[in-house]
């Protein structure tokens, strides 16, 4: 074995102390490292990079997590995390481990945690990614957003749009506070000095879509009545149609 | 048994510095301003040649190190060039006669760490280590100082001293010796705080770090955590620095590592530092 691959091997240990053992079979200097030492250092770097890479970003989403700690020890040891971009700057680590522990029934959590994690990327991750022009994690977007959060552009808009409808007061829960019952759809926008956050109705976000695929003002007038005129007006004034 | 010396101030030995971070508090111009003892800086640019010039620009008289962090020289294959050539670039903007890098890695190929690894603690690393060190030595503006790095989960069936000691030898370089780093690594192994300091080539240690850490202990495992200005220098290092400072007869330069502190903790940090070379100090003032 390389030199090479027995540190990365010492790097996979770090984070998976169980393979200890098997991953001594193939690199002999790995019988060096002291199992009890090696899973306080592995604890260790968990709380590292919990505190570092995701609390500062997704606080209220570890918040509703019964063992946060535990969590970032699972998000170490994943595969995912070999292939992090930065500081997982993507969030994909993160996405992609809670998505597959929720799936295998292995979080204890709200069943809305989906939602706030969701919420608190938009606002930590996508739409400031995408104001400075910085790709996103496609993949770990798609999964998350799947029936959640959708993208507008172009027809009638002024501007690209997400919005977002979730099944809690994410804004509520963001900011420590008592969720309210009611969690209309809000929109997001975005440009170089940051994103813009506001909620709707559920009619406004309906003929947002509507005008995102071209639609004239007879056709929107038509599909809401009366309250045609009042929606387009309210979106024009929040510079979302042009 | 170092190679080439140096000129100008870092000839000899010049006292008591600051290893300052110009991305991190405490703002090195308020230092500058401070009245705070301080013989030199080791400047930290994380790469950023603007941050160099600043602080060359502004420090006067003062004499200036650098610190680098990018190079990796524990990484099996040559330095980068692009980060080299940024290092060369810095080094020569402070004017530094020589730069610290430490025996460790940030990066295993593509891959970001967000730690250092440091050395494995074997011959082939070791080669690895010197291989790349003599690299440096030979494309920097000045000379490279080899730093024992850091521990938490030593690897490998050597001593740190024994693995500093055969790289210097083999690369013909100066070395740095981390006060904390050291301790670091004695207790991983349940070492005394200077073990095998003994046999080590003192002769070969320009510089003598010290900073604020802090040692948590689980489970009956003690972990160092490097904190630099985050926290307070542990007695332990304070009395190895008054032990091994004046048996390293080459030795120019003392840095206290304060990257995070206030001005309140880092005046501390110096007083205690240099009272406990105090004598190193006195005879440097009748030279």
């Amino acid at each position: 074995m390389s030199l090479l691959e027995d540190m990365l091997a010492l790097e996979r240990v770090r984070r998976r102390p169980a393979d200890l053992e098997r991953e001594a079979q193939a690199h002999p200097v790995l019988h060096t490292v002291e199992p009890q030492r090696l899973r306080a250092v592995s604890a260790s770097f968990a709380r590292h990079v919990l505190g570092r890479w995701w609390q500062p970003r997704f606080g209220a989403t570890f918040s509703q997590v019964a063992d946060p700690a535990g969590l970032a020890t699972r998000l170490i040891a994943g595969d995912a995390f070999e292939a992090a971009v930065g500081e997982d700057e993507t969030a994909a680590v993160l996405i992609q481990g809670v998505l597959a522990l929720r799936e295998a029934g292995q979080l204890e959590a709200p069943e809305w945690l989906e939602d706030l994690l969701a919420y608190e990327y938009l606002l930590e991750v996508g739409l400031p990614r995408r104001a400075q022009g910085l790709e996103p994690d496609a993949a770990a977007e798609a999964r998350l957003f799947v029936g959640r959060v959708r993208w507008f552009e172009g027809g009638r808009l002024s501007r690209p749009l997400a919005v977002a409808q979730f099944a809690v007061d994410v804004a509520a829960l963001r900011e420590g506070e008592e969720p309210e019952e009611e969690c209309p759809p809000l929109a997001f926008g975005w440009d170089a000095d940051g994103a813009l956050e506001v909620p709707l109705s559920y009619e406004a976000a309906d003929a947002l879509e509507l005008l995102a695929s071209g639609a004239s003002d007879a056709v929107v007038d038509e599909a809401f009545g009366e309250h045609g005129p009042a929606l387009r007006e309210a979106l024009t004034e929040l510079g979302f149609v042009a | 048994m170092t190679g080439p010396g140096v000129s100008g101030p870092f000839a000899r030995f010049v006292g008591v510095g600051l290893g300052v971070d110009v991305h991190s508090p405490p703002d090195w111009r308020a230092l500058l301003t401070s009245g705070i003892p301080c013989d030199f800086f080791e400047v930290y640019t994380r790469g950023e040649l603007a941050g160099a010039q600043a602080i060359k620009a502004a420090a006067g008289d003062l004499p200036l190190l650098y610190h680098d962090d990018a190079l990796d020289p524990a990484f099996p294959a040559p330095p980068d060039a692009e980060l080299l050539e940024t290092c060369a670039a810095n080094m020569a903007a402070v004017g530094a006669p020589w730069c610290v890098s430490e025996l460790a890695t940030r990066r295993l190929g593509e891959r970001y760490l967000d730690f250092f690894q440091p050395m494995l603690l074997n011959q082939e690393a070791a080669r690895a280590c010197a291989d790349n060190m003599r690299r440096l030595d030979a494309a920097l503006p000045g000379r490279v100082v080899a730093e024992n790095p850091p521990y938490q989960l030593p690897v490998g069936p050597w001593h740190v001293l024994d693995a500093l000691a055969w790289v210097t030898d083999a690369a013909q370089v100066p070395c740095v010796l981390d006060l904390g780093h050291l301790l670091s690594f004695q207790l991983c192994r349940g070492l005394e705080p200077l073990s095998g300091l003994d046999g080590f080539p003192l002769e070969r240690v320009w510089e003598l770090h010290v900073a604020g850490a802090q040692i948590e202990t689980t489970d009956g495992v003690a972990l160092y955590h490097d904190a630099h200005g985050a926290a307070e220098i542990p007695p332990t290092l304070l009395e190895m620095l008054a032990e091994v400072a004046p048996r390293c007869p080459q030795l120019r330069a003392i840095t206290i590592e304060i990257e995070d502190a206030d001005l309140e903790r880092t005046a501390r940090q110096v007083e205690q530092t240099r009272a406990a070379v105090q004598g190193l100090l006195d005879a440097r003032s009748r030279a």
